[in-house]
């Protein structure tokens, strides 16, 4: 009966060495507690350096989008480490380390890579490549796999459609909707081109500007 | 009282197992991501767990020989349970994640199921303490050992996703997540199929001796394993080994059980064809031993390459955790069901048809999702471009929703089989009452 009992209080105490060993000793590690990084800059000259710096925390802005990230369950199917095999250094870039998510709460690894990792592509695409990513992901990539975003986009509850402007051009319809995007009183004018399905897609450089439909 | 106590945990939970919405594939509605973690807290704490611990409600007072303490407490807290798991699956879909795999639940839910936890801890180990028979049978030592180490780990569970940060946040949520599969999965897995095992076949456990050297082993090495999740991350190497360690070391616990339950079946497969729950629990035990084989060998650092972010750990994880613990879970409800109804099993030809199309489908997704997670995994190192690599997939991942539809369907005919059970009045019953209060076999057992 004793033996028994040691051997019961045993199973238990193991949790706690495992959880010592394997969750707080390597805490101890100074490698886990820094935010070091290894930065990549272009010199004056156009020659690239590798320098020793310190990450930052996020901006409110890039914490909504990790929240957002979260929220989502992007981390299902999006990994966010780079391992030092299997050549992903040439696929995804430079490994990760441990003081790129000295901010991260809680981390977001990623178990499964049903996409790309996402690690290293912060500056691969530019915001009018996301829009439309997020908006139908076989439109840029016809074999993703990706659910389309389309709830994260803000829709107009009416369709907006095609007038004739004073001077024989057409334009869009003044709505509150595309008078916040566009100043159809400015004199730079941008050329937008809807698609079959008539949906229109407006780039960053179209704010503030008078729009102009071809068809 | 017991079986008061029974019936709403396993009536809500059979529900609970039609929430495989991730076998439908592109649902466009709802997107993978917020429904993915509806799934696996679906089949962890909806399927698997309340038809766990009903049975456990089932089984402990018979081991034990005492009644449960406080048993007006079981079917509220069944209830507690169930609409809790209802409500945090419902959230989910809303954006209610934290961010810890299989730990998505917001608070709202995971502190009432931590309460019920420890409740249904101190129930069991009062009824074990009072117990009349000194031995301790080896379900019971792996059922204190599910209900001590759970209680502890759900409160890693509330805790982690707020305040830790980092590679140490990985490095606990590589705990969390494989104490959830291996110190409650595992051992509850354990309790159930020790306990219905042999008195479904009636014989005697193979060997007590290798039971307790798989208890030992278990709690050895099991606790040390989480870390294996995240390889060749930035989590430090030393840490990363005992993972790998333990992780290879846990094929003895694995076969010293499956040697135990294969031994219990010595010269009774007579009887298998015919003996429902114990088809269950073997097919099981089959797949366990596929399961973990590959679980054992994919935390190895070359073996990992390849298959790490592939569908050969989600083959890995179907495997044992539907192909096992909910088979298993489900062998158990058909041996309990009929037996708390007091009559015989509905249909055993229903029965059989649920297990076969389960077998078919869950050996079809696991055959499937290795296959298919290898040869991305190799693609991936021979440099494929990233999109062939998902295009070869398709095949592999049309056949796992064909298998998951079998898996469905003969999980759906064992609900309507056990419904037919408990509400048919059967003419048989009223002619002969003497089954009434006599143990009545179930799944066809002496046919």
């Amino acid at each position: 009966m004793s033996a028994r009992f040691v051997t019961l209080v045993a199973g238990v105490l193991f949790f706690f060495l495992a959880l010592g060993t394997q969750g707080f000793l390597p805490f101890f590690e100074p490698s886990a507690r820094t935010n070091k990084v290894t930065a990549v800059v272009r010199t004056d000259l156009g020659q690239l350096k590798w320098m020793l710096t310190r990450a930052t925390n996020y901006t409110p802005l890039e914490q909504r989008g990790r929240d957002v990230y979260l929220r989502e369950g992007c981390w299902y199917c999006h990994s966010q480490f780079v391992r030092p095999v299997t050549g992903e250094t040439r696929r995804w870039g430079p490994v990760t380390e441990s003081g790129e998510f000295a901010f991260d709460i809680p981390h977001l690894f990623g178990t499964r890579r049903i996409g790309p990792d996402l690690m290293r592509v912060g500056l691969k695409y530019g915001d009018e490549w996301h829009y439309a990513h997020f908006w139908n992901p076989r439109m840029l990539s016809p074999d993703s796999v990706m659910a389309p975003y389309r709830g994260l986009f803000e829709r107009p509850s009416q369709t907006v459609s095609i007038v004739d402007d004073a001077s024989g051009n057409r334009t869009l319809e003044k709505t509150p909707v595309t008078e916040k995007l566009f100043d159809f009183s400015s004199k730079e004018q941008i050329s937008l081109t809807p698609n079959a399905d008539g949906l229109l897609f407006v780039p960053m450089a179209a704010h503030g500007k008078t729009p102009i439909i071809l068809t | 009282m017991f079986w008061l106590l029974v019936a709403p945990s396993i009536g809500v939970a059979l529900s609970g197992l039609f929430n495989f919405p991730d076998y439908l594939g592109d649902s466009l509605g709802l997107t993978f991501g917020r429904l993915r973690p509806v799934h696996v807290n679906g089949v962890i704490f909806g399927a698997f767990s309340a038809l766990f611990i009903g049975e456990c409600y089932y089984l402990v007072p018979r081991l034990c020989g005492v009644r449960v303490p406080w048993p007006q407490w079981g079917v509220p807290l069944a209830w507690v349970w169930n609409l809790v798991t209802a409500a945090a699956l419902i959230s989910l879909p809303f954006g209610d994640n934290n961010g810890l795999e299989a730990g998505e639940f917001p608070l709202f839910a995971k502190i009432p199921l931590f309460i019920a936890v420890a409740v249904i801890t101190v129930q069991f180990l009062i009824t074990i303490g009072r117990r009349l028979e000194p031995p301790l049978y080896v379900a019971l030592w792996y059922l204190i050992g599910a209900f001590v180490w759970t209680t502890m780990n759900l409160v890693l569970g509330i805790l982690l996703p707020y305040m830790i940060s980092g590679i140490n946040s990985a490095a606990f949520h590589g705990l969390y997540i494989h104490y959830i599969v291996g110190l409650w999965l595992t051992p509850a897995g354990y309790v159930l199929i020790y306990y219905f095992l042999p008195i479904s076949v009636r014989n005697p456990i193979y060997a007590h001796k290798l039971s307790l050297v798989g208890f030992l082993s278990l709690a050895l090495f099991y606790p040390f394993v989480g870390i294996h999740h995240y390889l060749y991350s930035p989590i430090a190497d030393w840490a990363e080994t005992i993972a790998i360690v333990t992780s290879m070391l846990l094929i003895i616990p694995v076969w010293t059980v499956l040697v135990n339950f294969f031994g219990t079946m010595m010269g009774r497969w007579s009887t298998f064809g015919t003996n429902l729950p114990a088809k269950f629990l073997i097919m099981g035990s089959i797949m366990y031993l596929f399961g973990c084989f590959q679980g054992s060998t994919e935390a190895l650092r070359s073996i990992q390459q390849p298959t790490h972010f592939t569908d050969f750990v989600i083959s890995h994880s179907h495997l044992t955790v539907f192909g096992t613990f909910v088979v298993w879970a489900m062998g158990g409800l058909i041996y309990v069901w009929p037996r708390v109804c007091g009559r015989e099993l509905w249909s055993f030809k229903l029965g059989n048809w649920s297990f076969w199309l389960i077998t078919a489908g869950i050996s079809t997704m696991g055959l499937g999702l290795t296959a298919g997670g290898l040869q991305q995994g190799f693609q991936w190192m021979a440099g494929t471009e990233w999109l062939d690599s998902i295009l070869s997939m398709r095949p592999y991942w049309f056949l796992r929703t064909m298998a998951g539809i079998s898996m469905d369907i003969g999980m759906t005919l064992l609900v309507i089989n056990l419904m037919m059970t408990a509400l048919s009045r059967p003419v048989r019953a009223v002619e002969r009452p003497e089954f009434g209060p006599a143990p009545v076999p179930a799944g066809g057992a002496t046919r």
